[in-house]
């Protein structure tokens, strides 16, 4: 039975595949203008709800807790903020923004009252604080996406 | 003047991105076996000990007694014509956009060696106007053999 078994084995085989999967995303109009505004003017915006008066980065359409149309209400945030947590990516893949590892941090930025997820560079992972203070760095290369923001680093005192 | 206002269109962020999975598939000894056939030019078939029929490709256990089936035996590599499907309309390629040249056929054979069990390839283009039940074919190998679906091109008309 194993001999058997052994010389079934030597004949599997793997084969190799790669499945190509086209994808569109639409930023949406009002995610459009949050990224035309990063890549033209360098300026963070945010979308502020007249009822209820939280801040939303990145902006959306609706308020998500009264459901007022906000999207036509965008504030100025400014380039600083708070680290609110953050995390260390350990490991390497194709579709990632940096070589591990690497800090992506959630950071609530001073205007704002939601928090924006970014790489944070310029300190090691085990010194990061919640609660520092970090500012944007913005892209000489622009790509149409979040990533026109390059990185947040914390501010010198 | 509200023409004007709108005379700039409003620009929207769209991204095309294609993203590539990588996958494998491991064949397990029995279809290992059989891609090793075709690529020595044969087809292998597991045969049920409990009512004799022979599945091509082949299944660890016979689909119709649900026995464990593990004998190889070699059918065709010639067979008869019982069933048919010529397609008149291909459907663009979703990742390309190229259209598969029609007509093409599948053909159902009755491989030479097996009771009653059917196994399916294409058909040689050229062919077709010729095609009926009932012809004899036989298969048509790719030159360069790898043990891939692939090593098989199409059947011909045998004769």
């Amino acid at each position: 039975m194993k001999a058997q078994r052994e010389k079934l084995n030597k004949d599997c085989k793997v084969v190799p595949g790669k499945m190509a999967l086209p994808n569109q995303y639409f930023a949406g109009r009002v995610g459009s203008k949050f990224i035309i505004s990063l890549r033209d003017s360098r300026k963070i915006l945010g979308v502020r709800c007249p009822e209820c008066s939280k801040v939303y980065v990145p902006p959306l359409e609706y308020c998500e807790k009264d459901m007022t149309r906000i999207a036509e209400n965008w504030v100025e945030l400014g380039n600083e903020g708070l680290i609110t947590n953050y995390t260390v990516v350990n490991y390497n893949d194709r579709h990632l923004p940096r070589k591990a590892p690497y800090i992506l941090a959630m950071i609530k930025l001073d205007k704002a009252d939601t928090p924006l997820v970014h790489i944070v560079e310029g300190i090691e992972g085990g010194q990061v604080k919640i609660g520092m203070r970090v500012k944007a760095v913005f892209s000489d290369k622009t790509t149409n996406t979040i990533r026109d923001i390059d990185h947040f680093e914390p501010v010198q005192d | 003047m509200s023409e004007n206002k709108n005379a700039q269109a409003e620009e929207l962020i769209s991204l095309q991105v294609v993203n590539s999975i990588d996958y494998f598939f491991p064949t397990g000894p029995i279809m290992g076996k059989w891609f090793q056939g075709l690529k020595e030019k044969k087809f292998y078939a597991t045969r049920c000990p409990s009512c004799g029929r022979t599945q091509t490709p082949p299944r660890g256990c016979c689909a119709l007694c649900v026995v464990r089936s593990e004998e190889f035996v070699e059918v065709g590599p010639n067979g008869t014509v019982v069933n048919y499907d010529i397609a008149y309309y291909a459907s663009p390629d979703p990742l390309t956009g190229k259209v598969r040249a029609t007509p093409y056929a599948a053909v159902f054979v009755l491989m030479d060696g097996s009771k009653n069990e059917i196994f399916t390839h294409g058909f040689k283009p050229e062919d077709i106007p010729r095609l009926k039940n009932g012809l004899r074919v036989r298969p048509v190998w790719n030159e360069t053999r790898t043990g891939s679906i692939e090593d098989m091109l199409y059947f011909e008309i045998d004769g």
